[in-house]
C-alpha cells in the first residue's frame, strides 16, 4: 500500500496542509449522546432538590445553585419546599414550555368546545399570541385562560346539563372572548334576561374577560371592579386580581409606569386583607413581578431573607424564577448576603483571588467547593485547601462535588495516587446514588488516574445522560423516567441500560493504542457486542492500513461474527492466499461503506454497515477523524478540565516499546489521504499487480464512487485514474458500465 | 418502467410549470421582489436595533415565526423579540420551519393546511414586502415541501413574492427548484456541511446555479469566508451576533472585495473544459469520460 501511495505524493501534501475546520451543517441533523449535562442538574430533578447533589458543574445556572448552597449550608427543604423546587424546575427544563402548554391548552378547549356546541364553534383553535407592535408577538391568552374555561363549561354542564341552550350560550361567547386572543376587538352581547343567573353572572366576566384580551384594559378594569362589587358574582374573589393584572398589562405593553404603582398599590390591599387571603399568593407573585423590574435591589433584599425562610411567608416559585433572573445578571453594587455573593461568584466568574478571600473569611463548605473548582494548576495556598477539602464529611451532600475538584487540583499537581484515593472514596460514599452525568464525570476522572489499560477499559462504557439537539444545543430526551415525550425519544435512539463511549475513550485513548493493545482489547468477549464491535472493526482496518495482514486474519472471524453481512467478504479475504490478501481486504473495506479505523463516540453510524450514508458518514476522512455528518460533541467542559493538554496526553500505563510503536503508527496512519483519494491510489496499484483478477474491475469501480460519497481532498489525480483504468483495461465488464462518470 | 417513470416526471414537472404559469402572479411579484434593496440582512429571533440602516441601500428579512411540525401537529411561534427598523425600511418576514427525527411529522394534507393558515395569520401586508421560507428540507421531505409552497402560493396575497432559501446542493445538482412557485431561492454558501468543499471548487471554477430563481441572490454568515460573488446578485446576510453598524459595513466591504474579485477571474468555460478533457480521452469514444459535474453545466 505505502508504495502505491507514493505515487499520490501531491494527494499527501494537500491532506497534511489542510487545516480540518469543523463546521455546523445547515441540515440536516441528528440527536447526539451527551454524557454529561453540564448546565443543569439530571433528571429526575427530584433527587437533586433532596439534596443528592452529585458533582455540580460550573454552568449550573441560579436555581441549581440556589439548592446546592441551601445542602452545603445544612438548611435541607421541608416537603412543600421540594414540591415548589420540583414545580419551578419543571418550569425551565422544556425550552418555551409555556407556550407549548398554551397552544395545547387552546386546542383541547376548542375540541371540548366544539364536542358540547357542535355548532357555533369556531372552525379552529383560538391563536394564543398577540401582536404587540406589528412584527413582535407575546403571549397573550396563557394556558390558565383555557383551563378555566374548561373548568367553569364543565361545572355549568353539571348544573345546567349538556343539552341546555343556556350552556350552548355560554360557549358561544367564551368563543367571542377567545377570539380577542390573537388580535383584533370581539366583544360578547349582553346575557339575555331569561338566561339562569349564573350564565348572566359569567357573561360579565366574559365581557371584562375579552376587553382584558383585546388591550382595552380601561374598560376591562372598570368592569372587574364592578365584579368585584357584587356579592352575587362567582368571580367576586377573583376580580380585584385581575383588575390588578389589568394595570400590569397597561404598563407592559404601554410603558405606563403610574399603571404599575396603582397596581403595587391594589396588591397590597389585597395582601392586607383576611377575606381574600385564596388571592394572596397570586398577589404576592404579581407584587414581585412588579418590583423586580421597578426596584430590583430592594426586591432582591426580601427574596433572599425568604429563600432561606427568613422572611414574614414562605418562598414561592415566582420568587425563585425572579432570583434566578437577577442572579444572571451582573449586580451592581454586588449582592451583600452569603447566597447571593455565592451564586454570583459562581455564574460571573469572580477572580480566584476574590474567591479564596471569601473562604478564607467564612471557612464555609461552599466557598470551599468555588475555590477548589476555580484553583489555578499551581498556586502556593492550593495545599490550605487541599487540606481542607480532606476534613469534609464524605456523607455529606457535598462531598461528590469537593472530592471531584479536590482530585482534579491533585491530578494537576501529579499526585496521581492521592487522586484515586479521593475518587475512590466518592465511589465508596456515593457511587450508588449519583446520576447519569456524575457517575460519568467521576468515571471519566477514574479513567484517567487508572494505573492500566484494563482499569481505564473499565470506566469507559458509559450510559448516556441525554440526546441532545446538535444546532440549538438543547436537550431533547432524557433518560426513561423523565417525561413520556422524552421517553419516547429516548428510546427512539437509545436500547434500555445500553452503554456507550465517550470522547475520553475514542479520541484520546482509542487513537494511542498501539494496534496490538486494539487487537487484545477486541478479543475482549466481555464486552457488550455493540461495544466490542467497535474495536473489532478499528483493528481491522488499521491492521490492513498497516498491512499487518496476520493481524488482520486473526481478528477476521469476529468481525463476521458480529456483523454477518460481513460474513461472504470475510470468508474470501481469509481464502485469498498471501499475496492477493491486500486485494480481498480492500475489496471488503470499499464494499462496506461502515468500515473505519476509528472508535467512535456517542450513537455511531447509524446506516447498514454495506450501505452508503445519504450525509456521508461512509469510511472515513482521516485517521482520527470520521466523513460527513457523523456526530457532534459536546459538553467537554470537564474533558478539558481532565486533560488540559490531551494533544500531548501519553497513557501512563503504556510501556516505552507500547508508545513508541502507538506514536509510529500514528505517524504513519496520519500521512494517508482521505479515503476517497486512497482508495483509488490502492486500487489503481493493485489493478497494476493483479491485472487478471475478475474482482479488479469491480474495485475500481467502488474506487470512483469513494471519490463521490467518501471524503476526498482537491486533487482530480484519484477518480480520474481509476475510472481511465476501468474504461480502458476492463470496458466490457459490468462494473465499466456502471461507471459513467469520473467525480471531481 | 424507468421509462415509464421519467415521462411521468416530466408530465408533472410540465404541468406544475403550467399551474405557475396560470395562477400565479409572478411577473408582479417578481418585480416587487426586484425593487427590494441589493443588500439584505437577516434578522434572527434576538433584539435588534436596526435604526441605523440606510433603507435605501439595505433592506432587512426578519425572523416573523418558527413553524414546528411535529406528528399531525403545526405550531407556530411568532417573533417574541423585539425588532426596532425605520419606517422606510423595505422587509421580508422569514418563517422557519422545523422538524426534528425523534418526532417526525406525518406530512399530511391537513398538516400543509394548518401550516398555510399559520402563516397567512402571521404576514403583515401593511408592514411588509414579502414572505421568504427557511426550510432544510430533506429529499424525503421534498414533495411535501413542493406541495406546501404550491399551498401557500395560491393562498398569499396577491403580487407578494415568495421566496425560500435554498441549500446550495439543491441549487447545483437539482431540477428541483424549477417546479417550484417561487420567484426567489437564496443559495445559502455558509454551514453547508460535508459538500462544502465541493460547491465552493464549482463555483470558483465559474459554475452558476441551474435554475433562474436561485440566480439572483446568495446567503452568506459574517462569520464564514464569502466565496467570489457575481456582482449582479441580491445579497443576505446573517450575523451570528445582532447587528451593529459596524458590523454591517464590515460585511458590506467584504461583499464589495468578494464581487471584485469575482470580475477578477479568468473564468473559463466549464464546458470548454470538459470538452478538451473529452478529446483528451479519445480511447474511450465520444459518449464516455465526462466528469460528474458535466452533467449540470452553466459555463462561466
Amino acid at each position: 500500500m505505502w508504495s502505491a501511495l507514493i505515487r499520490f505524493r501531491p494527494l499527501l501534501l494537500v491532506l497534511l496542509c489542510a487545516a480540518s475546520v469543523a463546521v455546523w451543517a445547515c441540515s440536516p441533523e441528528f440527536p447526539d449522546l451527551l454524557f454529561i449535562v453540564n448546565d443543569r442538574p439530571d433528571y429526575p430533578v427530584e433527587q437533586f432538590a433532596r439534596g443528592k447533589l452529585g458533582i455540580l458543574q460550573a454552568r449550573y445556572p441560579p436555581r441549581s445553585l440556589y439548592v446546592a448552597y441551601r445542602y452545603l449550608t445544612r438548611q435541607p427543604f421541608s416537603p412543600s419546599e421540594i414540591e415548589r423546587l420540583q414545580e419551578s424546575f419543571r418550569g425551565t427544563l422544556r425550552l418555551r414550555e409555556g407556550d407549548v402548554i398554551a397552544i395545547a391548552a387552546a386546542k383541547e378547549w376548542w375540541r371540548t368546545a366544539r364536542q358540547v356546541s357542535r355548532v357555533n364553534s369556531p372552525p379552529s383553535s383560538p391563536r394564543v399570541f398577540k401582536s404587540s407592535d406589528g412584527r413582535r408577538h407575546f403571549l397573550n391568552c396563557p394556558a390558565d385562560a383555557f383551563h378555566t374555561a374548561r373548568q367553569t363549561l364543565e361545572d355549568r354542564i353539571a348544573s345546567l346539563g349538556p343539552e341546555s341552550p343556556a350552556v350552548r350560550d355560554w360557549i358561544a361567547a367564551q368563543s367571542e372572548v377567545f377570539k380577542n386572543c390573537g388580535g383584533g376587538l370581539s366583544i360578547p352581547a349582553p346575557a339575555a334576561a331569561e338566561l339562569p343567573p349564573v350564565i348572566r353572572k359569567d357573561r360579565d366576566y366574559q365581557i371584562a374577560a375579552a376587553y382584558f384580551y383585546a388591550g382595552q384594559f380601561g374598560a376591562a378594569r372598570s368592569r372587574f371592579q364592578a365584579i368585584a362589587d357584587d356579592d352575587d358574582s362567582p368571580w367576586r374573589v377573583l376580580a380585584p386580581y385581575l383588575a390588578a393584572r389589568c394595570l400590569v398589562r397597561q404598563w407592559q405593553l404601554q410603558g405606563d409606569v403610574e399603571s404599575a404603582r396603582e397596581a403595587e398599590a391594589k396588591l397590597l390591599a389585597i395582601l392586607a386583607d383576611d377575606g381574600l387571603s385564596a388571592l394572596h399568593g397570586p398577589a404576592q407573585d404579581l407584587l414581585g413581578y412588579i418590583r423586580y423590574r421597578l426596584a430590583p435591589q430592594q426586591h432582591y433584599l426580601s427574596l433572599s431573607r425568604r429563600l432561606l425562610n427568613q422572611g414574614t411567608r414562605p418562598w414561592s416559585v415566582a420568587d425563585l424564577g425572579d432570583f434566578a433572573r437577577l442572579m444572571n445578571t451582573r449586580m451592581d453594587p454586588r449582592p451583600e448576603d452569603d447566597l447571593g455573593r455565592w451564586v454570583q461568584a459562581w455564574r460571573q466568574r469572580w477572580p480566584f483571588a476574590e474567591i479564596r478571600r471569601e473562604w478564607q473569611s467564612t471557612a464555609s463548605t461552599p466557598w470551599l467547593l468555588l475555590a477548589l473548582l476555580r484553583l489555578p494548576s499551581s498556586h502556593p495556598g492550593s495545599e490550605q485547601l487541599l487540606s481542607a477539602a480532606s476534613a469534609i464529611d464524605p456523607h455529606s451532600a457535598g462531598f461528590p462535588s469537593i472530592g471531584f475538584y479536590q482530585a482534579v487540583a491533585l491530578l494537576r499537581q501529579g499526585r496521581l495516587e492521592e487522586a484515586r484515593e479521593v475518587v475512590d472514596k466518592v465511589f465508596r460514599h456515593h457511587g450508588d446514588a449519583l446520576s447519569p452525568s456524575s457517575l460519568n464525570a467521576l468515571k471519566m476522572l477514574r479513567a484517567r488516574l487508572a494505573p492500566t489499560l484494563e482499569d481505564f477499559l473499565k470506566d469507559g462504557p458509559r450510559l448516556p445522560a441525554a440526546l441532545v439537539a446538535p444546532t440549538t444545543r438543547d436537550v431533547v430526551a432524557r433518560p426513561p423516567g423523565a417525561d413520556q415525550i422524552e421517553g419516547k425519544r429516548w428510546f427512539r435512539f437509545i436500547e434500555n441500560n445500553r452503554h456507550y463511549y465517550d470522547d475520553d475513550v475514542t479520541e484520546l485513548l482509542a487513537a494511542r493504542l498501539p494496534l496490538d493493545l486494539l487487537a487484545s482489547i477486541a478479543r475482549d468477549s466481555a464486552l457488550e457486542a455493540h461495544l466490542q464491535w467497535q474495536w473489532v472493526r478499528a483493528a481491522w482496518v488499521r491492521a490492513v492500513l498497516l498491512e499487518r495482514y496476520e493481524v488482520a486474519a486473526e481478528l477476521a472471524p469476529a468481525l463476521a461474527r458480529l456483523k454477518p453481512r460481513l460474513k461472504e467478504d470475510i470468508r474470501a479475504f481469509l481464502n485469498a492466499s498471501e499475496e492477493v490478501r491486500p486485494l480481498a481486504a480492500w475489496l471488503v473495506i470499499a464494499r462496506n461503506p461502515g468500515l473505519r479505523p476509528q472508535v467512535e463516540s456517542g450513537l455511531m453510524r447509524r446506516a447498514k454497515i454495506d450501505r452508503l450514508s445519504s450525509f456521508r458518514d461512509n469510511w472515513w476522512k482521516s485517521y482520527e477523524r470520521c466523513c460527513g455528518y457523523c456526530g457532534t460533541r459536546f459538553g467537554r467542559d470537564l474533558l478539558e478540565r481532565i486533560y488540559p493538554q490531551r494533544e500531548d496526553w501519553r497513557p501512563a500505563f503504556l510501556s516505552e516499546a507500547e508508545w513508541k510503536q502507538a506514536s509510529q503508527e500514528r505517524w504513519l496512519l496520519s500521512l494517508l489521504p482521505p479515503f476517497g483519494n486512497l482508495l483509488t491510489a490502492m486500487a489503481v496499484d493493485l489493478a497494476e499487480q493483479f491485472p487478471q483478477d475478475p474482482r479488479i474491475p469491480e474495485l475500481l469501480h467502488r474506487a470512483v464512487r469513494a471519490t463521490r460519497y467518501g471524503c476526498t481532498d482537491d486533487s482530480l489525480e484519484g477518480s480520474r485514474a481509476a475510472f481511465r483504468m476501468l474504461h480502458r483495461g476492463y470496458s466490457e465488464t459490468e462494473w465499466a458500465r456502471r461507471t459513467p462518470y469520473w467525480f471531481r | 418502467m424507468p421509462d415509464r417513470g421519467k415521462r411521468l416526471t416530466a408530465l408533472a414537472t410540465i404541468a406544475a410549470m403550467l399551474l405557475g404559469a396560470s395562477s400565479l402572479d409572478r411577473p408582479d411579484s417578481a418585480d416587487r421582489l426586484a425593487a427590494l434593496p441589493q443588500v439584505m440582512i437577516w434578522a434572527w429571533e434576538r433584539p435588534e436595533d436596526l435604526e441605523f440602516l440606510d433603507c435605501s441601500q439595505v433592506g432587512v428579512a426578519y425572523l416573523a415565526g418558527t413553524l414546528t411540525l411535529t406528528g399531525e401537529e403545526a405550531q407556530m411561534r411568532p417573533r417574541f423579540m423585539p425588532l426596532l427598523l425605520p419606517p422606510e425600511c423595505r422587509s421580508l418576514s422569514v418563517v422557519r420551519i422545523e422538524t426534528y427525527e425523534f418526532e417526525p411529522p406525518r406530512y399530511t394534507r391537513h398538516q400543509r393546511r394548518e401550516m398555510v393558515e399559520e402563516i397567512l395569520a402571521l404576514l403583515r401586508p401593511d408592514l411588509d414586502d414579502g414572505l421568504q421560507i427557511d426550510f432544510d428540507a430533506r429529499s424525503s421531505e421534498w414533495d411535501f415541501y413542493r406541495r406546501f409552497l404550491q399551498d401557500l402560493r395560491r393562498e398569499m396575497p396577491a403580487g407578494w413574492p415568495l421566496s425560500i432559501t435554498a441549500l446550495t446542493s439543491w441549487c447545483l445538482h437539482d431540477d428541483r427548484l424549477e417546479v417550484m412557485p417561487l420567484d426567489e431561492a437564496v443559495p445559502m454558501l455558509f454551514r453547508m456541511g460535508p459538500d462544502k468543499g465541493n460547491i465552493i471548487r464549482a463555483l470558483r471554477r465559474g459554475r452558476d446555479f441551474r435554475s433562474p430563481v436561485a440566480r439572483t441572490s446568495y446567503g452568506l454568515s459574517t462569520d464564514e469566508p464569502f466565496p467570489p460573488l457575481r456582482p449582479d446578485r441580491r445579497i443576505y446576510l446573517f450575523n451570528p451576533a445582532p447587528w451593529d453598524e459596524r458590523a454591517l459595513r464590515q460585511a458590506i466591504a467584504r461583499v464589495r472585495q468578494a464581487s471584485r474579485s469575482f470580475a477578477g477571474w479568468s473564468v473559463e468555460p466549464a464546458r470548454d473544459a470538459i470538452a478538451r478533457f473529452q478529446r483528451s480521452q479519445t480511447s474511450l469514444g465520444p459518449t464516455q469520460g465526462g466528469a460528474f459535474v458535466s452533467l449540470a453545466l452553466d459555463g462561466g
